[in-house]
């Protein structure tokens, strides 16, 4: 079966300016791809050129297999959903819906009924006939995604849309796109630089660093199993120490690890070979436990003194110093026991070594 | 109550005041409204010592189908003026609203060029362009596409050609202004939506920029109707237009009853212009507002669907073109025509030049090079020597006085009370508005009458006038940039009002009121209307010299006088440039 859309060596460059290095990159009939990374990575360039806005220097895009490369927006098989949300201004909202569907020469009788459609879709049927200006950012949004899902598009380019709202509207959106993306099967090639929106919403995410991929994969897999510094830094919060590696074996790897003030076992990846690496330790991965707790063959422990404690709801974030004097951040579920820890309480910290990662030391 | 709190009270009280729109209130109501109200009224006045009311002066209106003519030749030549602006500047802003920024920069000065070159000096250009042995003329005989010369100049094109050069930098302008508003994702969502670019223009963008047409076809439109030295020297009495009729009452017949009902006729000929655009588009597309707050209406409607039908062809044009794809931001057709029309703004003032070096007394091309004559005929005239320093002086005092009006009026407008604004902006930008040569002549009949003909003060008060709205809307568009949280940061840090003022955001505005002087200053110093009525027995300023010696005989002089000129203004607007640069590199 041929890819819905396919990049092949793609590249595009602005004067001395990368914007993207040789790309390829395959998105599945109906899958989600969330295109992840900081503003100048070359997310934002990948979807221009999909969108035919940006011609490629150099490669081939083709979408159904045909190739598109050169092929002028509207006569590409996509819908595009802007940050601004692009709604014509001098255009009623039923209007700016049926727009697409004019374009096409479409019967208006069967217009008029897409229109009321998708607008009960959105859930918005009663702003037909106002202007966009007199809606609000969130009903704006919801309308560019009705004028995008009417005509059924094959894929479906989504630019930062939730960016300029906020957090409450920007979850409950998320939600609503999530559940249009299901209801209609179509294909979505994501943009964002928020790694929230990311998790909630992806079959596959592709980490985009300095105009490359950095890392593609589902949400788990860059999570649990980010490949690079960047990439777990990048998604989730991190403790991310410096080590040396000293012994492998098929089943377990010993690191030594001067920040802790000891050594540490992970679980033998084939992420990294000999000598220095850096260790990742998710903080809801750790676990605190009372100082002379005796500690469970194979697990790993590494003794700290509590520095704060802070207290955000069901989660409860503690900030501890290992004997190697570095900063490490145990994330748990908040108990009343957990608050009551006093700075300068001398505690341990433990993980399992499957929990930890083993990433390559940055050149 | 203690004397203290009642004072506080007080203080409270008066600061709800709008205090700083009253100075340039004042100013307009006493230097404009009055003299041209009381001119219009001398309409309705019987002459000689009996006094009372009259309507001979409109009976004798109504029944002269010369001046109806005249009117019909007024509303074809700003018509026209109009139409030929918006068809030909519309392409040239759409290119430079959609350029990069230094495309963009380098198109809008070439476009500006003309305002820098004096407007006398411009007309005079075409006459030796048009002339019988002009520039075009030996041209198309020296291709042989002719035989003898054409007769080109004192015809109705000749003083399309003029007018139109005048006043389209400022319809360009204007559109540029509103096209720059139009946010170019909107563009890009209709093609991804599937509109082929006939459609996306015709039915986004087009539409979209109309505001922006409407309100520079109403400049240029007004600007038009007061138009009467390029008539004068362009065009033959078949071109004679309403202002040209006022000034023969005014100071060849002296009948100023008679010159205020013509006055009363073209007033409402511009009141009838506005009104139609208000009803068309709103008034509030002139002061940056936009559509899209309330649905369409049937015409709307109507528009749309022509629109539509506009896009579809253009669109079933395109698909009989072979289907390469164009390298986006290569334009060739746009371009070409583009350098074509801002070669057309450039020639007359580029022109002067060569001219000013000639041997011969005569404005003419080819000139004969070369000779250092005509300047030194400028440098050692006393009277041209006079003029230059009277001009600056002018300027200087004129560019000073409408800041301080001006500069205030602007903050009062945009941080003040909401309330009335749209009456106080109106009233700041009606000199815009009013005729020139009305409040010229009205401003004649008030000086006269306070012994104020001839006096520097008079002109400096004069061109004020039409200074203020220059500086009030440079100002105000600076302002509205500003983020008034800096001024609340530099209050909570301890500074009060007057130094917050001086030392944050003045600072901060510099670049703005250094082209609201500017703007100022070449207003005046450009000025021939007010300065030829008021001047009187002071020397003339330096237009008024060039209208003067032009009359007597035009000799190369007023070439070399305006090539010093075109030199100084690039040099000041180099320097307003390079300190605006500077700002901006010093802010980030």
């Amino acid at each position: 079966m041929t890819a819905k859309l396919q990049l092949e060596r793609v590249w595009k460059r602005y004067g001395t300016f990368t914007a993207l290095q040789e790309t390829s990159l395959d998105l599945r009939e109906g899958e989600f791809l969330t295109l992840l990374g900081p503003s100048g990575s070359g997310k934002t360039t990948i979807l221009m050129m999909v969108a035919g806005l940006v011609l490629p220097d150099g490669g081939r895009i083709a979408i159904d297999g045909r190739d598109a490369t050169r092929d002028p927006p509207f006569r590409r098989d996509i819908g595009m959903v802007f940050q601004s949300y692009a709604l014509f201004p001098h255009m009623t909202v039923a209007d700016n819906i049926a727009f697409p569907l004019r374009m096409r020469r479409q019967r208006e009788a069967h217009v008029q009924a897409e229109v009321k459609r998708v607008l009960e879709l959105v859930q918005l049927p009663h702003v037909a006939d106002r202007m966009p200006r007199q809606l609000s950012g969130g009903q704006q949004q919801r309308i560019a995604l009705a004028r995008c899902i009417v005509y059924r598009p094959g894929i479906i380019l989504m630019d930062e849309p939730l960016g300029a709202l906020d957090k409450k509207l920007r979850d409950q959106l998320q939600i609503e796109i999530k559940r249009l993306h299901r209801q209609l099967g179509t294909t979505m090639l994501y943009v964002t630089d928020a790694q929230v929106v990311t998790l909630t919403m992806s079959d596959r995410v592709c980490l985009m660093n300095h105009g490359c991929i950095e890392q593609i994969g589902t949400p788990a897999d860059l999570y649990f199993r980010p490949r690079s510094v960047f990439a777990a830094d990048f998604l989730g919060d991190s403790n991310l120490l410096e080590g040396n590696i000293l012994q492998r074996s098929t089943s377990e790897t010993l690191v030594d690890c001067p920040g802790l003030g000891g050594r540490v076992l992970a679980a033998s990846g084939d992420a990294a070979g000999a000598g220095p690496c850096r260790i990742l330790v998710r903080p809801e991965s750790m676990v605190l436990a009372a100082a002379a707790a005796p500690v469970e063959a194979g697990c790993n422990a590494v003794a700290a003194v509590v520095r704060d404690v802070i207290f955000t709801g069901n989660v409860t974030r503690t900030t501890v110093e290992s004997a190697g004097g570095t900063l490490l951040s145990v994330a748990g579920l908040t108990h009343e026991a957990g608050l009551s820890l006093p700075p300068g309480a001398a505690v341990q910290v433990r993980w399992r070594p499957a929990q930890t990662v083993l990433l390559p030391a940055p050149r | 109550m203690t004397g203290a709190a009642g004072l506080a009270a007080l203080r409270g009280r008066l600061r709800g005041v709008p205090w700083p729109l009253f100075p340039a209130i004042a100013f307009l109501l006493v230097m404009m409204v009055y003299p041209v109200g009381r001119f219009l009224l001398l309409s309705v006045e019987a002459r000689g010592p009996a006094g009372g009311w009259t309507t001979a002066n409109y009976q004798r209106l109504l029944d002269g189908a010369l001046y109806w003519r005249v009117l019909g030749i007024t509303l074809r030549c700003a018509g026209w003026t109009t139409l030929l602006s918006v068809l030909f500047g519309y392409p040239v802003a759409y290119l430079i609203a959609t350029s990069g920024n230094r495309l963009r920069a380098r198109l809008t000065f070439w476009v500006m060029l003309p305002f820098w070159t004096s407007f006398l000096v411009r007309t005079f250009a075409w006459i030796v362009l048009l002339g019988r042995n002009g520039v075009l003329n030996q041209w198309l005989q020296g291709l042989g596409l002719i035989e003898s010369p054409l007769r080109l100049l004192f015809t109705f094109p000749a003083v399309m050609v003029g007018m139109l050069h005048a006043l389209m930098p400022l319809c360009v302008v204007t559109m540029v202004a509103v096209m720059e508003g139009i946010d170019g994702d909107l563009t890009r969502a209709a093609m991804t939506l599937g509109a082929p670019r006939g459609s996306t223009f015709w039915r986004i963008y087009f539409p979209l920029s109309l505001p922006g047409v409407a309100a520079g076809g109403l400049l240029v439109f007004i600007s038009a109707l007061g138009f009467f030295i390029t008539p004068a020297l362009l065009g033959s009495p078949h071109e004679i237009m309403l202002p040209q009729i006022i000034l023969q009452q005014v100071q060849e017949l002296l009948n100023w009853n008679f010159a205020g009902a013509l006055a009363v006729l073209m007033v409402a000929t511009v009141l009838v212009a506005f009104l139609l655009f208000d009803r068309l588009f709103g008034v509030s597309s002139l002061t940056g507002g936009s559509a899209g707050s309330r649905p369409p209406g049937r015409l709307a409607r109507a528009g749309t669907a022509v629109l539509a039908g506009l896009g579809h062809g253009f669109d079933a044009l395109g698909r009989l073109l072979p289907a390469r794809r164009p390298r986006p931001g290569r334009r060739p057709v746009l371009f070409g025509f583009s350098l074509l029309v801002l070669g057309f703004l450039a020639l007359p003032s580029l022109l002067m030049v060569p001219v000013s070096f000639t041997r011969i007394p005569l404005l003419d091309w080819p000139p004969q090079l070369f000779s250092w004559r005509w300047y030194q005929a400028f440098l050692g005239s006393a009277t041209w020597q006079a003029a230059t320093v009277r001009s600056f002086e002018v300027a200087g005092l004129t560019a000073v006085l409408s800041m301080l009006i001006g500069v205030p009026a602007a903050f009062g407008l945009v941080r003040g009370l909401r309330r009335g604004n749209a009456a106080v902006l109106a009233l700041l930008l009606s000199p815009l508005i009013v005729p020139r040569i009305i409040i010229a002549v009205a401003l004649f009949y008030l000086y006269a009458r306070l012994d104020m003909v001839g006096t520097i003060a008079g002109l400096v008060l004069g061109h004020s006038i039409l200074a203020i709205p220059y500086v009030v809307v440079t100002v105000m568009a600076v302002l509205k940039g500003y983020d008034i949280r800096l001024d609340n940061a530099a209050w909570s840090l301890g500074a009060n009002r007057r130094r917050t003022l001086w030392h944050v955001t003045l600072p901060l505005l510099r670049a703005g009121l250094v082209a609201g002087f500017l703007f100022a200053f070449v207003t005046s110093f450009d000025e021939l209307t007010i300065a030829l009525f008021v001047t009187g027995g002071l020397g003339a300023t330096l237009p008024k010299q060039m209208w003067d010696s032009a009359i007597l005989q035009v000799d190369p002089t007023l070439a070399a006088v305006s090539t010093l000129l075109l030199l100084l203004i690039t040099a000041v607007l180099l320097l307003a440039g390079f300190i605006s640069r500077r700002d901006r590199a010093a802010h980030g």
